[in-house]
């Protein structure tokens, strides 16, 4: 072999030594090492009230006092009665008869013609009410004219007591006889007319028109049975508005109660103390009529414990009737309960389960006066009754708990986890405080370890002068660390245990109510932070 | 040993590192007329030449300036007995700040040479296709370490660049001999841009705040495409986006210029210097155009969490991600554009001095720079060439360059009649030393070869006298 051959051969056996060099190191890896540390953002919020307590409010609502302070108002639906279910026009059917009297037969045979002048009236029903007038929104009118006279003539119908534009409903026709009887058929839509049933005694409920019948003789007998007839029909009507008076009626009866979530809920624990709790029965009328309100019971319970009656009840309430106008208006009254004139404070003190109430509302409760009465399509009479609990108070002690049970179920991966932190900024503007706490216990109740150690506020509450008014928002920035031991420990909970904690804040160390108003706000900002490291085999 | 009998080892793939041309070898291969395409005035040891169509010059290039087995050693530690632990954070010690990946295919189509008395000319027409793609460490790092724990309120840059770019280019070099002591020569090019999408810029980076954890994002992107053939990004739905392969072939739009200049210099018999400087020029692109460009270069994104606030009316979460990423796409929207656009080509320049120290052996020390991505690359050459017969010549360096000093390189040309077959690699023992495997590359051909400079036949058995020799 050749020198060049030689050198070929030991450099062959050179580099396939690297290449065994390298793949040996390669084999010899058996595990990968790995840590990294990342951090986000997690949430940013601005909260008020309104969401504070979304956790208990369940069917209550917030409302906003005239100085701004908050209130929690139980109620339930509106009890209303509408106008046209109470008062509804009743369809109509008049008819009449006339015969010629003894000059006008002598006049159609001499002279060859006559003109008859009658009155036609029809006396209203509808149910007991006496009906003084009402504008029409819909409804027509079936007007028919016959006669076996035997003559040739016109007829000319003028309803004074439907007036449209400053004009009566007038009704023509021509009529020839041609053997038999001779007839004639009107139909109208009457929306838009007035009618004034007013037009003669009693003053309502009278429906009149004028008949005007002008003969030619065409040279048949005029017989003593001769005679002519109208009929008419007023259907579907309906009204924009109405006048009269409408009886002595029992307009609203109701009797509801409302569940008090804010003391009902299974999880809280301690007391709330409202200062300035109230009962308030707001009415709302645009009728024009006036009612009396009776409050026959107002109580508070908790079922099979206790059932207590807000007392001194009011006497009957006058309500005030709506004023007449162009377009529709609207009174409203209430009648509040509240410390002033009322034990409600120590009612609701007692923390009552539900609030109930039976009341009632008559119409026309001095009867038929010379006040008569209107309505509107649209008028309602309405009844609100609610329990305002206004954020005016001390919470020293409530407490918001549950247990469930709970797995974290975080298999292998949690052991990747080094620690965590969650990184809180808070600005308080409220004046309480929210205390949050995570027990992480075994099936048997034995707790493992909690998220807090030691325990904190993550709110703490704003600042308060005497009169319990936010001077200063509370702010904080803090972290909460979540290290390996404590990560195993949850890992191995069965049960979680939380707990809130929401007590008020204090004014030089001393308890007293506080007021928390719309304008104070709940900023926080939360980030986590997580360490993770691996060192597992491949 | 006879020269056809090394053939086979010729056609191993050789390997070498960097990013650019990397013809360290080939430069001082006096006997391959394709080396006067790294310094235009270095002429080739021959009268007349031409390549053979397509086969005179392959050229593949592959490389990574980041990972190699190399540097994985570097972040192992010491296990339990024999064996050894892989540390993931280490990695990010042996990257740069900014790496690359880079893969290169050049085919000459047509090459040919002529001297004639001081002058000689050549001409060349080549295809050049690359693809760079160069990712910042900064990318690894937020991904191994986090952008928590000490990294908290510092910026990670991701700074990514990418260009694929294809072109074919019409060289007409010519070379002037003054006194058999000087010679300059360039080399003009005509660049025909074919296809490019060119990730121009893309710096985008985020910041972590330290109090917060809040997320500070920028982005600043502007990517351009063209092709002589079709509209790579196509938003106007009223024009066709046809495939017309013809024009790549034909046309004109997307023209372009280079300029190569070169110059050697004898010192003494024995001793010459030379210098070259490659590829200054542009390709304007104007067919097929589309870019998209940030229509807010400056613009930011604070993400701070999820809000949520007593306003909110929407309580439906996955609307709420909906709408932040709608934001945030707006803040980051991107104008799409049909304009002009310009890139520029990579820049290079050898500096070299040869000394000749025996006949057959001639000594060579080449020094290198080329820019990529804002960085300059160096690089130092040492090399041997020994020409033992007029029809085998061979060159041995070796090459320190872009933090690594042991690149050995091999270049070899044989001559059967007026048959030449030349192989070049700037990192032969790459394959077998895994451990430094960053790159390939590898070029050979085949040119037909004629006459000598001199007009006189020089003796079979020794290279010309009369040869620059090391030009």
């Amino acid at each position: 072999m050749k020198p060049i051959g030689y050198i070929s051969l030991c450099a062959a056996l050179a580099l396939s030594g690297c290449i065994k060099d390298t793949l040996d190191k390669a084999r010899k890896i058996k595990k990968v090492k790995w840590t990294g540390t990342y951090a986000a953002p997690l949430i940013i919020a601005d909260l008020d009230l309104a969401d504070a307590v979304d956790l208990v409010k369940d069917a209550a609502s917030l409302g906003i006092q005239s100085d701004q302070t908050v209130y929690l108002e139980y109620a339930n639906a509106h009890v209303s009665v509408r106008a046209t279910d109470w008062v509804k026009l009743q369809n109509q059917n008049g008819s009449q008869t006339e015969q010629l009297s003894p000059s006008e037969q002598t006049a159609l045979l001499t002279s060859g013609a006559v003109q008859v002048m009658r009155n036609f009236s029809h006396s209203w029903s509808n149910g007991g009410m006496e009906l003084d007038s009402f504008l029409c929104s819909a409804g027509s009118m079936q007007c028919n004219f016959n006669t076996n006279l035997q003559h040739d003539g016109s007829i000319t119908l003028v309803f004074n007591s439907l007036i449209k534009n400053g004009a009566p409903l007038t009704l023509t026709g021509n009529f020839t006889y041609t053997g038999g009887l001779s007839s004639l058929n009107f139909n109208r839509d009457l929306t838009g007319y007035v009618f004034d049933l007013s037009r003669s005694a009693p003053g309502y409920n009278q429906f009149e028109a004028s008949v005007r019948l002008d003969l030619t003789k065409s040279g048949s007998v005029v017989l003593p049975s001769d005679q002519f007839q109208i009929n008419v029909s007023l259907n579907g009507m309906q009204y924009r508005r109405v006048h009269g008076y409408f009886g002595q009626t029992l307009l609203l009866n109701p009797a509801d109660s409302a569940k008090l979530s804010v003391f009902t809920s299974a999880l809280s624990k301690g007391k709330v103390q409202f200062e300035d709790p109230r009962v308030k029965l707001a009415f709302t009328n645009s009728m024009g009529l006036p009612y009396r309100f009776t409050a026959n019971s107002i109580h508070f319970s908790i079922p099979g414990v206790s059932f207590q009656n807000l007392n001194a009840p009011p006497a009957p309430f006058p309500g005030k009737a709506a004023a007449f106008s162009a377009l529709p208006s609207v009174v409203k009254d209430s009648i509040v309960y509240n410390n002033g004139n009322s034990n409600v404070k120590a009612l609701i003190a007692n923390e009552p389960h539900y609030f109930a109430y039976d009341v009632s509302a008559l119409a026309n409760p001095l009867g038929k006066t010379s006040n008569r009465n209107f309505l509107w399509d649209e008028s309602v009479l309405e009844l609100k009754a609610s329990l305002e609990l206004p954020f005016y108070g001390i919470s020293s002690t409530l407490v918001l708990e549950d247990t469930s049970d709970f797995s974290l179920n975080g298999g292998k991966e949690v052991s990747y986890i080094d620690w965590i932190r969650f990184r809180f900024h808070t600005e308080n503007g409220m004046p309480l405080s929210l205390g949050f706490q995570a027990y992480f216990m075994d099936s048997f109740n034995h707790v493992l370890d909690s998220v807090f150690t030691p325990y904190r506020y993550i709110l703490p509450g704003a600042t308060v002068d005497a009169g319990g008014n936010v001077t200063a928002p509370a702010i904080e920035q803090f972290d909460a660390i979540i290290n390996r031991p404590r990560i195993a420990h949850i890992n191995e909970a069965r049960k979680l245990r939380l707990r809130i904690m929401v007590p008020t804040s204090q004014y030089n160390g001393s308890p007293g109510p506080v007021r928390i108003t719309r304008n104070q706000k709940i900023k926080l900002k939360a980030g986590v932070e997580i360490k993770l490291s691996a060192n597992a085999p491949i | 040993m006879r020269p056809f009998k090394i053939l086979p080892l010729l056609f191993t793939l050789w390997f070498t590192r960097g990013n650019a041309q990397q013809n360290f070898t080939l430069y001082n291969m006096g006997s391959v007329p394709q080396r006067s395409w790294m310094n235009p005035a270095l002429l080739p040891e021959c009268k007349w030449h031409l390549g053979i169509p397509a086969l005179n010059s392959l050229y593949v290039h592959a490389s990574t300036s980041g990972f190699n087995f190399s540097n994985i050693w570097k972040a192992t530690e010491i296990g339990i007995g024999d064996t050894s632990v892989l540390n993931f954070n280490k990695l990010l010690n042996v990257l740069d700040k900014k790496n690359y990946i880079s893969v290169k295919v050049e085919q000459t189509w047509l090459h040919g040479g002529l001297r004639w008395k001081n002058h000689y000319f050549n001409a060349n027409i080549t295809e050049k296709g690359a693809v760079k793609i160069s990712l910042p460490k900064d990318l690894f790092r937020f991904v191994i370490d986090g952008n928590g724990g000490q990294n908290l309120g510092s910026t990670f840059h991701f700074d990514l660049g990418a260009q694929a770019i294809h072109y074919r280019e019409f060289g007409f070099g010519y070379a002037y001999t003054y006194r058999d002591q000087i010679t300059v020569g360039a080399r003009l090019k005509y660049l025909r841009g074919l296809n490019v999408v060119d990730l121009n810029k893309a710096n985008l980076s985020v910041q972590t705040r330290s109090g917060d954890y809040a997320w500070l994002l920028s982005s600043d992107v502007e990517l351009n495409t063209a092709s002589s053939a079709f509209r790579i990004l196509n938003t106007d739905t009223t024009r066709p986006n046809d495939f017309n392969g013809r024009r790549l072939y034909s046309g004109v739009r997307n023209g372009g210029l280079g300029l190569d200049l070169g110059a050697t210099y004898k010192v003494t018999d024995k001793l010459s210097v030379n210098a070259s400087i490659l590829d200054i020029g542009f390709i304007r692109w104007t067919q097929n155009t589309g870019s998209w460009v940030s229509h807010d270069p400056r613009a930011t994104f604070v993400f701070d969490g999820i809000h949520i606030s007593s306003k909110d009316t929407n309580s439906d979460f996955g609307q709420y991600i909906e709408n932040l990423a709608d934001s945030m796409i707006h803040t980051f929207r991107l104008d799409t554009l049909h304009r002009k656009f310009s890139t520029g080509l990579s820049t290079e320049f050898f500096i070299g001095a040869n000394y000749k120290l025996m006949k057959k052996l001639e000594l060579s020390a080449l020094l290198y720079g080329d820019f990529f991505n804002k960085r300059f690359y160096p690089g130092l050459t040492l090399g041997m060439r020994y020409t033992p017969w007029r029809a085998l010549s061979v060159n041995v360096t070796n090459t320190m360059y872009s933090n690594g000093w042991f690149n050995p390189g091999l270049g070899i040309a044989v001559k059967g009649g007026p048959v030449q077959f030349y192989t070049v690699a700037d990192n032969f023992l790459a394959p077998v030393m895994l451990s430094r495997l960053r790159s390939m590359n590898v070029r050979f051909g085949i040119n037909l070869v004629f006459g000598h400079p001199s007009g006189t036949a020089p003796a079979k058995t020794e290279p010309a006298e009369t040869d620059p020799v090391t030009f």
